[in-house]
């Protein structure tokens, strides 16, 4: 009951996908053929896989997952890789020609041409669920089939499941580990066609996930695979509560009651915490006072913007493992004292803190240490408004001189989209400027004077 | 008031706990006759001194600084059993509704009931974690059989022997973390636990041989954390199951490899001053971590052919070149420093580094290894000869008496670029007999050793 279907979009999306499935996988003790392992001990605890697992007849277990991607590549390495017998070949669907980076190839050419053989796997997907719940997006913001066919997907989920959740993971381009420079476009162009679609998305900058594995995992030159474990970690702390037997955000549409207040204001910022590598592990203890203390800090946040900046429209603190009411409260009480954590006159409560006893897991082979708890934040300020401002600049560089746009005019698109897509985010800054307009801001000592 | 003795271990109240060791208990000048103690700070930051008041050294510091004189009736936190801090961290639940966070807000806790119904049962509980709970004895009444893993991170444990004795109750336990504890350590103490599985002991100042009295007591050890204490060698008689080994942070100098059980396959040796490393006739770990040891490339190319598949040199990228080389001496390492090696980067390094060879930007390869990769890509094209000076040629301009020089495979523009330099003719202008400006061919098609060349 309550499934959730996850649509993995693009490179980006499936390569983070395959992460995921790997982590959801050890959690869950399912082993890379789809069965059950046989040294799973019981732990007594309500798990329930069925959110996000099928079982089979014969006692296997099948991801509810979709993967999509225009060129064969990616998908190749899932069908011959070592996750090949977990997914049904059914699931993972592949075109024959690339979107090449180009948000109208991927919206309107090329992608035309496979979304009705989407949409009809997902609408086989989401039969197969007794009580669908909704959908869990990964994609990126960048990329050609990830901006351009995850737009087109979610407009066309949006028409026929309106009712269900629709969640996203996005990879917000990074202009260190860039592969086009037509990102900035297809990130405009995608957040304006989706923006009504997605109730609620949370934002992956590359360039920070970049920065935690060089400072906090010593990797000098991190890999996609490095990246892509570390969010396969965050996005697994984000499901926790829908898998396990959580308290708070255990079902899709409460993470919209929870952290949206107004439609278009629907990006949360997502911080995690402990992120050390084994070889600093013992530095730290990762005391639950730690990992909240650390959770605060900018360096834990998966997007680059200064929350001191803004104020806090809603915001969730999940931890996970073994972790005790004493010591969270004492943790936040820290942090009142020390952070300037400012939220909105009109928020009615402060902090949701929940838990989930499962533990995090390490991927063997991982580049994170093995820990006991951890702490994933999710917060809805108004500082993330940043984010959309650096993106709107770089598009406006180039939309300036046109740069680049017959690109997306030969593949039918007008310059008017892009105006219009342009105008669109600008008015999503405005709203989170809005949010604040009328709001005192204490001078970051908590009501102290 | 309890008296203090010298080992004890203590906690002051300072905005959160200070722990400390006491070494002196006594009068010193400055005090009169009231009782001052004499102690080692756990938190490096904390100290003031070396245990020296006005030049009389009254204890010695294992780490220099970290210690200072304080009041003996100074009030200390009052120290814990193991049974108190469990009752404390598990049996307690907090009303769910926290005090306001800022102003009007309040932090809403939910679940905690739910996670508490199975914490509560301290007995079933696998994973235990009391952590900074000033502990000093680990009395316990509760039956902790289902106990697989126990962390006692900054604690306030005494003697090693006694928690030795007292953890050999937990008959399940397999992982036990002591991180951040000062203890003393016994020779004598004959007990041993074959139970433990995995210890972790980092940061507790211990030295060689307190390190290998911990390790007689546990010989079924398979993973061993001994980072950031006070070893100066490789510890010898780590038990055969050893599988990872965590020395980081220590004060090693010199590492015997053959001296490391056959079973270990992952050895991290960050951040020592190690000068030496012995590896003849050993088996390298698969995964060796050697960040911040003394560099050389006879070393690297050793492990690179070694069983070692993942290997870490360098904390962050100092050269450009640095991991092109690293991979084209490593044929078996498929990881360098946490980031994989694809198959296109290693084809990109080989080459690059073929290149820098002939070039004498690198040392050489190994003999077996520039064969392996010669016969691979194809030898690689000698660059012109080295020396700058064998491929001038000298000539002469007009009647000048004064030769000029210029590099003999440099191109005829570059020629007509000197001579309107010299003669300070635009290079518009300048036209040189027989040579024509806009040819590509080469200086040393036009003209030899000590010809004259002469302008238009």
């Amino acid at each position: 009951m309550r499934e959730v279907i996850s649509l993995n979009v693009g490179q980006a999306g499936c390569q983070i996908g395959n992460s995921c499935w790997e982590l959801y996988c050890l959690e869950h003790g399912i082993q890379p053929d789809g069965y059950m392992s046989p040294h799973k001990k019981s732990t007594g605890r309500e798990e329930d896989f069925s959110t996000f697992f099928s079982e089979t007849g014969s006692g296997k277990y099948v991801p509810r997952a979709v993967y999509v991607d225009l060129e064969p590549n990616v998908i190749d390495q899932v069908r011959t890789g070592e996750y090949k017998n977990l997914f049904h070949p059914e699931q993972l669907i592949n075109g024959k020609e690339d979107a090449a980076n180009n948000f109208a190839r991927g919206h309107y050419t090329v992608g035309r041409e496979i979304i009705d053989e989407v949409m009809e796997r997902v609408r086989r997907n989401a039969e197969n669920a007794d009580g669908l719940q909704g959908f869990l997006f990964t994609h990126s913001f960048g990329g050609g089939t990830g901006s351009g066919f995850g737009a087109l997907m979610l407009e066309q989920l949006s028409q026929e499941f309106s009712k269900k959740a629709k969640l996203e993971f996005a990879v917000y381009p990074a202009p260190q580990i860039s592969t086009s420079v037509v990102e900035p476009y297809n990130t405009v162009l995608t957040t304006h066609t989706t923006l009504e679609h997605a109730d609620c998305t949370f934002m992956v900058d590359n360039q920070a996930i970049y920065d935690m594995c060089r400072r906090n995992l010593d990797i000098a030159r991190p890999h996609y695979q490095n990246l892509n474990r570390l969010i396969a970690q965050v996005v697994s702390s984000v499901t926790a509560s829908l898998r396990f037997d959580g308290s708070l955000n255990v079902d899709l549409n409460e993470f919209q009651t929870n952290l949206v207040p107004y439609p278009r204001v629907h990006f949360p910022l997502v911080s995690y915490a402990p992120i050390v590598s084994a070889t600093k592990a013992h530095h730290e203890s990762n005391t639950v006072a730690e990992i909240t203390n650390a959770c605060f800090e900018p360096a834990s946040q998966m997007v680059k913007c200064d929350p001191r900046t803004g104020k806090y429209m809603a915001s969730c603190l999940l931890y996970r493992g073994d972790v005790v009411s004493k010591d969270v409260q004492q943790a936040v009480a820290n942090v009142k004292a020390k952070k300037s954590v400012q939220m909105v006159d009109w928020c009615p409560t402060g902090f949701k803190i929940g838990i989930c006893y499962e533990p995090p897991r390490h991927v063997p082979g991982g580049d994170l240490a093995p820990v006991n708890r951890a702490v994933c934040m999710l917060s809805n300020t108004t500082s993330i408004v940043d984010a959309w401002q650096r993106i709107d600049e770089k598009f406006d560089l180039m939309f300036n001189k046109r740069a680049f746009v017959h690109w997306y005019v030969g593949e039918g698109m007008e310059e008017g989209e892009f105006s219009e897509a342009r105008e669109d985010l600008a008015s999503l800054e405005r709203d989170y400027r809005e949010v604040i307009a009328d709001e005192s801001f204490d001078d970051g000592n908590m009501g102290e004077y | 008031m309890r008296t203090a003795y010298i080992g004890e271990r203590r906690s002051y109240f300072e905005g959160s706990g200070q722990r400390c060791t006491v070494k002196y208990v006594g009068t010193i000048p400055p005090w009169g006759s009231s009782i001052a103690l004499g102690v080692e700070w756990d938190d490096p930051s904390r100290g003031r001194n070396d245990g020296v008041l006005d030049g009389v050294s009254y204890f010695n510091c294992c780490v220099p600084g970290t210690g200072s004189f304080i009041k003996a009736d100074r009030e200390d936190e009052r120290k814990q059993t193991l049974h108190e801090a469990l009752s404390e961290t598990y049996l307690v639940l907090e009303d769910e509704t926290l005090t306001s966070f800022s102003k009007s807000k309040s932090a809403e806790m939910y679940g905690f009931d739910k996670t508490h119904a199975i914490q509560q049962k301290i007995d079933k509980l696998e994973t235990i974690s009391v952590m900074g709970c000033r502990i000093s004895s680990l009395d316990t009444t509760y039956n902790l059989d289902f106990m697989h893993s126990l962390e006692l991170n900054d604690n306030l444990l005494e003697d090693f022997g006694t928690i030795l004795k007292q953890i050999s109750r937990f008959s399940n336990l397999r992982v036990l973390t002591l991180n951040g504890n000062r203890m003393i350590y016994n020779n004598d103490s004959e007990e041993v636990n074959s139970g433990i599985r995995e210890l972790n002991m980092a940061n507790t100042m211990i030295n060689d041989e307190q390190v290998s009295c911990v390790i007689k007591a546990f010989p079924k050890l398979e993973v061993l954390n001994i980072a950031a204490n006070l070893l100066t060698r490789y510890p010898e008689n780590i038990p055969t199951s050893l599988r990872t080994l965590d020395l980081s942070n220590n004060k090693i100098h010199t590492v015997d490899l053959s001296k490391s059980s056959h079973a270990l396959s992952n050895l991290t040796l960050t951040d020592n001053p190690i000068q030496n490393f012995v590896h003849q006739e050993a088996k390298v770990p698969t995964h060796l971590d050697l960040r911040g040891l003394l560099f050389n490339w006879s070393l690297v190319s050793y492990l690179g052919e070694s069983s070692c598949t993942h290997l870490s040199l360098m904390h962050s990228e100092n050269a450009l070149e640095y991991r092109s080389y690293a991979i084209a001496r490593c044929p078996n390492v498929t990881v360098l420093d946490g980031t994989k090696i694809s198959a296109e980067e290693r084809r990109n390094a080989e080459i690059y580094t073929l290149q820098s060879v002939v070039q004498k930007k690198h040392p050489l390869l190994p003999q077996h290894i520039w064969n392996s990769l010669t016969s691979k890509y194809g030898a690689p094209v000698a660059p012109p000869s080295a020396s700058i000076r064998s491929r001038l040629i000298r000539f002469y301009v007009d009647n000048d008496s004064n030769p000029m020089r210029i590099v003999r495979d440099a191109p005829v523009y570059r020629l007509y670029m000197l001579i309107s330099r010299v003669k300070n003719i635009s290079l518009k202008s300048l036209r040189l007999k027989g040579i024509e400006k806009d040819d590509i061919a080469l200086v040393s098609d036009f003209i030899e050793e000590n010809d004259i060349v002469y302008t238009i």
